[in-house]
C-alpha cells in the first residue's frame, strides 16, 4: 500500500487507544520493532507487548532463563500482565535436541524424535548431547535447582507478580513441543519456553517434574499469591517413585485447596482433563488407559473430580461434564464419576475391548438420569423399525427413574427415543443382544483367523429377550441396504491395543481433527 | 422504512460548511445515529460534526454510501484482543490510497463518528504500513525521529530480547 510521506510524523501523535487499536493488527514480531521506533510509539505498544509475550510467560529450569523472568516480573509495565508462569523442566532436555535437528536441518542419525520417551528416557539422552556447533551458551549449571537457586529466585518472581497482581495460574510441562489440547487458553503457554537453548545441554540432568511442581506451589504461597490455575503436562515419569509422589503431591493440594481454580492435565497414559471454573465444564478427551485396568494411571483424574464435586456452592451440573474421544472403558476406571449424575454423555470414540458397547448399555441402564447419549461411532446395524426407529415398550414394572432417553448414533442417522418405565430394562435388553452379537464375533474371528465382516445386522430388542440364534447374530451379509451401519470395508484386528500411542504423540496437535473420522476403534480381541 | 431512506438531513462540518446528505448513509455513524435519535425530526435541523473538517467528512461519507446496505456493526468486540487478519477488500484499499495526513484524518474521524468497520479499516491500513518492518523502516514510512538516548534504546532491546524464541 503505497501512500505517501507527509512532512509531518503524525503516527505518534495519535491518541493511545487508537495506536493501541492499530498495533492489534499487526504480528507479533513487529511489536518487538515497535517498541524501537521513538518513546512515544515504545510507551503505546507496551502494553500490547506486554500482553503478548509475557501474559503467559514459559520458561525453563535454568537460571539463565528464570533470571530472565525475576526481570520481566520487576518490570513496572510488563508485570502487571503476567496472568500465567509455566515452567518446563529439564525433562525436556532430549526433545530440545530433536527440536533443533529438526529446526536447524542438522543431520545426526541417531536421534529418534518421537521415540517411546517413558521407557528410556534418560538413556537416550546420552548419544545425544555431543553438538553444540551453533549453540552458544551451553553450559548449564547442573547445581541450579539443588543449591536452592531455583527455588529463591521463583520466590522473587512471585513476590514481584504479587506486588500488582493477587492472582496466578501456574503450569508445569515436561515437554514443551506439544501445545496440547488446552481449550483454556490462560492455562496454555504461548510459545517455546525462553531459554530453551540453555537445555540443550543439560540432557543428563532431571528436574522431575514433580521437583519443579513441588517448588512451584511453595514460591506462589511463600508470595502470598493466590493460584486460580493449575496446567500439568507430564508425558513420562522416569519411575514409579514419581508417579506417586506427583500423586501424593496432587492429592495433598486438592486437600487443602478451598477456592475455585482452571486445571489443565494432561499425560499419555491419562485422558486430558480439562476443567474451566468459571463456566463448571469438565472435559475429559481422549487417551486408552491401560486394558489391565491400571487405576494408578487414573491419577488425578478420580482426586479432582471428587474435589471438583465437594464444592456445593458451584452447583455443577452433571451435564456440565463432557466426554470427547473418549474411550468407554476410560469411565469405568474414574470411579468418582459413580457419584456424578450425569444427564447427558457423548462418546466421541469407540470403545476397545470385548464386549464394550454391551458393558456401555449396562452402564447406561444404572444411569437413572441419564437423558442423552450419543454414540458418534457405534458399530451396529440397527433395522428400521415401523415408522422411525423407535423402541418398543414392554409392559412390566421397572425400578428405572428415568422415562426418557435419547439415544444418538453416528452422525444422527439413528434417533433411538427410548421411553416408557422401562428404559432401564430396555438397555438391558440392548446390553444382552450387543454382548451376543460381539461374542458371536469373537467366535468368529477365532474361526477364521480373520474377520470378513464384523457388523452385525439386526438389532431388535422390541420383544422380549430372545435367544439370539446365529443368523440373527451372524455377520453381516452386507445386502442389508438399510445403510445404517458406518460401511467400513476391513478392519484389522490386532491383538491388542497398546495403551498409548506414543508415536503418534508428538504429532498429535495437529492431526487431532483427523483422528476423529480415523477409525481408532478396532476392537481389540485378545 | 423507505421513508428514512430518502430523508435528507444535513451535517455541518467543523469549518462551517453544510453538507446534505441521505440519513441512511449518515446513519452508518453511530455518534449521527444517536443524536437522530435523541432529537427527533430529522432533517430539520443541521448536524454539527464537531472535529472532523469538510474535506474529511466528505470523504467519510463517501465510505458511508459505499458501505450503506452493510450489515450493522456487531456489539461488543473486544478491542484488546489480537486480530490476526488485516484483509481488506478492494474497493477500500483504494479508498485508502490517499496520503498519511488523510489517512489519520479519517481514522480519527471515523473514530469521533464511531464508525466502527471505518475505523478498522483504517487501522488495518496503518497496520499494514507496519507489518513486517524494521524500527528503522517504520521511522521512514511515518518520518518519525528516533527520541532514544542509546543507554534507552539499549534498555529496550535487553527488554525485547525476553520476547524472543532463544
Amino acid at each position: 500500500m503505497a501512500t505517501p510521506i507527509t512532512a509531518r510524523s503524525i503516527l505518534p501523535t495519535l491518541p493511545p487507544e487508537l495506536l493501541g487499536r492499530v498495533f492489534a493488527f499487526v504480528d507479533d514480531k513487529d511489536l518487538i520493532s515497535l517498541r524501537l521506533v521513538c518513546k512515544d510509539i515504545c510507551a503505546a505498544a507496551n502494553r500490547p507487548f506486554a500482553i503478548c509475550f509475557f501474559a503467559n510467560s514459559h520458561h525453563v529450569t535454568t537460571e539463565y532463563s528464570i533470571q530472565a523472568l525475576v526481570k520481566i516480573t520487576a518490570h513496572g509495565v510488563f508485570s502487571p500482565h503476567i496472568k500465567t508462569v509455566t515452567i518446563c523442566s529439564a525433562r525436556i532436555a532430549t526433545h530440545v535436541l530433536d527440536e533443533r535437528d529438526n529446526t536447524e536441518n542438522t543431520d545426526e542419525e541417531n536421534v529418534e524424535s518421537h521415540e517411546e520417551p517413558g521407557d528410556e528416557a534418560d538413556g537416550e539422552a546420552d548419544d545425544n548431547d555431543d553438538e553444540s556447533d551453533d549453540v552458544e551458551e551451553l553450559l548449564v549449571d547442573t547445581s541450579f535447582v539443588r543449591s536452592g537457586q531455583f527455588d529463591r529466585l521463583l520466590k522473587i518472581a512471585f513476590y514481584n507478580i504479587r506486588k500488582t497482581s493477587r492472582y496466578i495460574t501456574i503450569g508445569v510441562s515436561s515437554d514443551y513441543r506439544s501445545r496440547g489440547r488446552y481449550t483454556i487458553s490462560s492455562l496454555a503457554p504461548k510459545r517455546r519456553p525462553y531459554g530453551w537453548r540453555t537445555m540443550l545441554d543439560a540432557s543428563r540432568i532431571i528436574y522431575r517434574t514433580v521437583d519443579t511442581l513441588n517448588i512451584i506451589m511453595a514460591a506462589v504461597a511463600d508470595s502470598g499469591c493466590q493460584m486460580n490455575g493449575l496446567s500439568v503436562v507430564c508425558y513420562t515419569f522416569p519411575s514409579n517413585d514419581d508417579v506417586h509422589r506427583m500423586k501424593k503431591t496432587l492429592e495433598k493440594f486438592f486437600l487443602t485447596r478451598t477456592l475455585p481454580l482452571d486445571l489443565y492435565f494432561d499425560w499419555k497414559r491419562l485422558p486430558v482433563m480439562q476443567y474451566a471454573c468459571w463456566e463448571e465444564s469438565v472435559r475429559l478427551i481422549g487417551h486408552f488407559v491401560s486394558s489391565r485396568g491400571d487405576n494408578d494411571a487414573q491419577f488425578p483424574v478420580d482426586t479432582v473430580i471428587r474435589w471438583i464435586l465437594k464444592q456445593p456452592m458451584w452447583h455443577l451440573y452433571a451435564d456440565r461434564f463432557k466426554f470427547s474421544d473418549l474411550s468407554f472403558s476410560n469411565i469405568y476406571f474414574v470411579d468418582s464419576l459413580e457419584d456424578v449424575v450425569l444427564t447427558r454423555l457423548e462418546l466421541q470414540s469407540s470403545p476397545f475391548g470385548k464386549e464394550s458397547y454391551s458393558d456401555l448399555f449396562v452402564r447406561l441402564a444404572a444411569m437413572p438420569n441419564l437423558q442423552s447419549c450419543e454414540l458418534y461411532k457405534f458399530r451396529y446395524q440397527i433395522p428400521r423399525q415401523r415408522a422411525g426407529y423407535s423402541i418398543g415398550l414392554r409392559s412390566g414394572t421397572y425400578p428405572a427413574k428415568r422415562d426418557n432417553l435419547y439415544l444418538l448414533f453416528p452422525n444422527n442417522q439413528i434417533r433411538l427415543n427410548v421411553s416408557g418405565e422401562n428404559v432401564s430394562q430396555q438397555l438391558l435388553g440392548l446390553a444382552a443382544y450387543t454382548s451376543a452379537a460381539e461374542r458371536k464375533k469373537i467366535l468368529a474371528i477365532e474361526a477364521d483367523g480373520e474377520v470378513k465382516d464384523p457388523w452385525v445386522s439386526a438389532l431388535d430388542i422390541s420383544h422380549e429377550p430372545r435367544k439370539f440364534r446365529d443368523n440373527d447374530l451372524g455377520l453381516n451379509s452386507g445386502s442389508d441396504d438399510d445403510g445404517l451401519c458406518e460401511s467400513s470395508d476391513s478392519e484389522e484386528y490386532e491383538e491388542e491395543e497398546s495403551p498409548e500411542d506414543s508415536e503418534d504423540s508428538e504429532d498429535s496437535e495437529d492431526s487431532q481433527s483427523s483422528e476423529d473420522e480415523d477409525d481408532l476403534s478396532e476392537f481389540d480381541i485378545a | 422504512m423507505s421513508s428514512t431512506d430518502e430523508q435528507k438531513i444535513i451535517l455541518v462540518s467543523s469549518d462551517g460548511v453544510n453538507i446534505e446528505t441521505a440519513r441512511i448513509i449518515a446513519e452508518r455513524s453511530m455518534l449521527i445515529k444517536n443524536m437522530i435519535d435523541d432529537l427527533g425530526n430529522p432533517g430539520e435541523e443541521p448536524i454539527p460534526i464537531m472535529n472532523v473538517s469538510e474535506a474529511v467528512l466528505r470523504k467519510v461519507l463517501e465510505w458511508c454510501d459505499h458501505h450503506k446496505k452493510d450489515a450493522p456493526p456487531e456489539k461488543d468486540e473486544d478491542a484488546e484482543s489480537r486480530k490476526k487478519t488485516t484483509d481488506i477488500e478492494e474497493w477500500d484499499q483504494k479508498f485508502m490510497q490517499v496520503d498519511q495526513e488523510m489517512l489519520f484524518e479519517i481514522i480519527l474521524a471515523a473514530n469521533y463518528m464511531d464508525i466502527k468497520a471505518l475505523l478498522d479499516v483504517g487501522c488495518k491500513t496503518v497496520a499494514n504500513m507496519i507489518k513486517g518492518k524494521s524500527p528503522e523502516e517504520i521511522r521512514k514510512t511515518f518520518n518519525i525521529q528516533n527520541d532514544f538516548t542509546p543507554e534507552e534504546e539499549e534498555q529496550i532491546r535487553r527488554e525485547n530480547e525476553w520476547a524472543e524464541d532463544r
